[in-house]
């Protein structure tokens, strides 16, 4: 432990439990030199990893020590018989903690853990939280800036134009909604119909409808996040007990780790996605969205009211929670096809790409906790 | 655009660690602490110890 970790760590707790059941023990931490001096010529073993991989050393030696009670060496100390704590404040030096039994005899096998407090992590948290999204605007901004400096006014003109082709659920453009679309513009300059694709060449137009009205922004894919966001936060609680907190967060953090990474990514992507029902992909989108909704409220309902059932304890009712998803996830990629920006066409695959990979996590997560059951 | 990715990408990641250092934070204390897994040791002789542990701030 470094000395950062030493203000971090607050207190620390060492527990210990005799294996024998109903067996004294000892447990105490003292400064290094001292807890040597007092094990020296005794015979003992060292700890030097923690965990399931412990590895240890052996001392030899043929003294037999005081009983550990009697030596004026600890800085805290706990003993007596069942799971016996020891508490003891950090504090600089060389510290060394050793177990043994009270009367000072030969033979010692415990069960122990070791723990610390990180007070100030929930205060980290919230300064990670709160540089990362400080660092979101300069970053947004760099992104979506560059992309209104030089408007594609053509390509631009051209959605527009199809936004209105869709909007009367037709097939080719006419010339009325190439009008419609220089019609807006003070400085339309001409339109040409060629190979049944109408060409613009308005840059004013393009400038209005990149940049748009804030409200354009502001009617993003994250607004049909937010009602599932609070459907989660209002009946997590009420879920059956695999899927609280204590054996649903229990799974390694090589899928725990890039679970909850994309897991953020997809939710931060979904504000680039506009919410927009022009074409039929974006109907289909909502169909999808409106069913997904339900399946996902079915699944969690089932494992809420009917916790027991052959259903909510077989492979498919138990994973529905985490698989559902899927179809409100492609639903708001689909709804959010028309790029919120005119370079941007590609965001609703990277947004699906990225809902995809963490399904994928999120999936695995639950089958990890499904095959413990 | 590939300043801002390098930007969005260094907050994703921040954001993921506060993310992360908040789940241990909430769903990982026993007690108010954050535990290492109980582990059985035993020794044949007259203790177990540790090793030692340097703290210099």
């Amino acid at each position: 432990m470094t000395g950062l970790a030493c203000v971090f760590a607050g207190l620390v707790r060492i527990r210990v439990t005799a294996t024998a059941p109903g067996k004294p023990v000892f447990v105490a931490v003292a400064p290094a030199s001292a807890a040597r001096s007092y094990l020296s010529g005794v015979a003992y073993t060292s700890v030097t990893s923690l965990g399931n991989r412990a590895t240890t050393i052996a001392h030899t030696g043929a003294v037999r020590p005081r009983p550990p009670a009697t030596a004026a060496i600890w800085a805290a100390q706990a003993a007596g018989a069942g799971t016996r704590a020891l508490v003891w404040t950090v504090r600089d030096g060389d510290w060394m903690a050793i177990a043994m039994n009270p009367d000072g005899s030969a033979g010692v096998s415990v069960r122990a853990d070791v723990g610390a407090q990180f007070p100030a992590l929930a205060a980290l948290a919230l300064e990670l939280l709160v540089t990362g999204v400080l660092l979101a605007v300069p970053a947004m901004a760099l992104i979506v800036v560059p992309a209104n400096n030089r408007p594609p006014a053509r390509h631009c003109s051209l959605l527009r134009v199809r936004e209105l082709v869709d909007a009367r659920q037709g097939n080719q453009p006419r010339s009325s909604d190439v009008r419609a679309v220089v019609g807006r513009t003070e400085t339309g300059r001409s339109a040409a119909a060629r190979n049944g694709t109408y060409l613009i060449g308005v840059d004013a137009g393009c400038q209005q409808w990149s940049k748009g009205s804030p409200m354009r922004y502001m009617l993003n894919g994250f607004l049909l996040v937010i009602p599932l966001l609070l459907f989660d936060a209002a009946f997590a609680s009420r879920l059956p007990a695999a899927y609280q907190a204590a054996q649903w967060n229990d799974v390694p953090a090589l899928v725990a780790l890039p679970e909850g990474v994309l897991r953020v990514g997809t939710m931060l992507l979904t504000l680039l996605l506009p919410i927009s029902a022009a074409g039929p992909a974006q109907r289909f989108g909502a169909v999808l969205y409106a069913a997904g909704l339900v399946a996902y409220v079915t699944a969690w309902t089932m494992q809420i009211r009917w916790p027991g059932s052959a259903w909510s304890t077989g492979t498919a009712g138990f994973l529905a929670p985490a698989v559902t998803p899927a179809l409100w996830l492609t639903g708001i990629g689909l709804i959010g096809m028309r790029p919120l920006l005119p370079h941007a066409r590609y965001l609703p695959w990277v947004f699906l790409g990225t809902a995809a990979a963490f399904l994928a996590f999120h999936t695995l997560h639950a089958v990890l906790v499904f095959r413990r059951m | 655009m590939l300043a801002g990715s390098i930007l969005a990408l260094a907050s994703l990641g921040l954001l993921a660690a506060a993310a992360t250092v908040l789940w241990a934070d909430h769903s990982q204390r026993q007690n108010g602490y954050l535990t290492s897994a109980a582990t059985t040791y035993s020794a044949s002789g007259y203790a177990l110890a540790s090793e030692t542990v340097a703290l210099h701030g």
